[in-house]
């Protein structure tokens, strides 16, 4: 279980306990975060990275899945630190990605529960869907929910490079590139005014075309 | 006379600058062919104005500073990847560190 923190501290105790009942290694990788997010992990008992500068979100799960592989993980969960995932729902999710045999079990929030979505942010997720559809030809139905399982053979074989937010696109360009093998799975989003306030605004949409435009420039040239 | 020399020089700096850190052979030799062709119409406005009137462009030297233009941003291009490189170096090295000093409490050390 890899999860990214950046100013939770307020929260991330209560979400590893939540966690604990259901996953034995817990994985968090505090970036670079100017409250006590790190030491409350820590207490919880967690395994704890720390960043010592901001990255990003991308290169912060990037930074727990390499950890995690170097531990032996056969399977690796990527979950929000801000406790708006279900954690009944990881073991499920994983059997349902050992039966099919993809490579990836991707959260969808619009198959499931989800709770207290603001408009705005739904205009803005299916703009992501549309958007995403035509870049990689893949067809979703929720193109950036923070809930995955991956089997280690994905792991090794895709790296975050997208440090930032536009890594959620970057792992569906990349399933979309390599063929992988996927399932959507269906997971409970609740929005609290804490997740929501936390959480990716609906006006970094455009921030995350851009980030995504840079990388292709970057590759390019 | 003094603005042919100055964009000569930045032509030239671009087509060498293009050259070095360009890795894809298509691209950089068509960069020097493009820089080679600016310099030429530098020193020969009587044939940049045939070629911009081609373009729609009515003055020669409309058509250089297009050119000028283009040279810009290409070089704006170049410094994006170099600083895009350099976060992906500065992100190994933050991530080798936090890798290196993972921590977890003695009771709780059972991940094997």
């Amino acid at each position: 279980m890899v999860i990214a923190a950046y100013n939770e501290a307020s929260v991330i105790a209560q979400t590893i306990a939540n966690l604990r009942e259901y996953v034995k290694h817990i994985i968090v990788v505090d970036d670079y975060s100017a409250d006590a997010t790190a030491e409350n992990a820590y207490h919880a008992g967690a395994y704890v990275l720390q960043h010592v500068i901001n990255l990003g979100q991308g290169s912060a799960l990037q930074t727990g899945i390499e950890y995690a592989l170097t531990q032996g993980a056969q399977y690796i969960v990527t979950f929000d630190a801000d406790g708006q995932h279900d954690a009944t729902e990881i073991l499920p999710m994983l059997l349902a990605l050992k039966e099919s045999q993809a490579d990836i079990a991707l959260g969808n929030r619009f198959m499931g529960k989800t709770q207290g979505m603001p408009l705005q942010r739904r205009i803005v997720l299916k703009l992501a869907v549309l958007f995403t559809q035509i870049t990689t030809g893949i067809k979703l139905t929720d193109a950036h929910n923070g809930f995955r399982v991956m089997t280690r053979q994905f792991c090794e074989s895709f790296q975050f490079r997208q440090n930032r937010m536009a890594h959620a696109s970057e792992i569906l360009n990349y399933i979309g590139r390599e063929k992988a093998k996927y399932i959507e799975f269906p997971v409970t989003i609740t929005y609290t005014e804490y997740s929501l306030l936390k959480g990716q605004k609906s006006s970094n949409g455009l921030r995350v075309l851009m980030e995504l435009l840079m990388g292709y420039v970057s590759k390019w040239s | 006379m003094v603005l042919a020399v100055f964009l000569t020089l930045v032509f030239v700096f671009m087509a060498v600058y293009s050259f070095v850190f360009i890795r894809r052979n298509l691209i950089r030799y068509l960069s020097l062919v493009i820089y080679a062709a600016a310099i030429f119409f530098v020193w020969n406005p009587n044939a940049t104005t045939v070629i911009a009137n081609f373009w729609g462009v009515n003055r020669g030297i409309d058509f250089v500073l297009v050119l000028l233009s283009i040279a810009l941003m290409n070089g704006i291009l170049i410094c994006a990847k170099h600083i895009s490189s350099q976060h992906q170096q500065i992100t190994k090295i933050v991530r080798h560190m936090a890798i290196r000093d993972a921590r977890v409490l003695e009771d709780n050390d059972h991940l094997h």
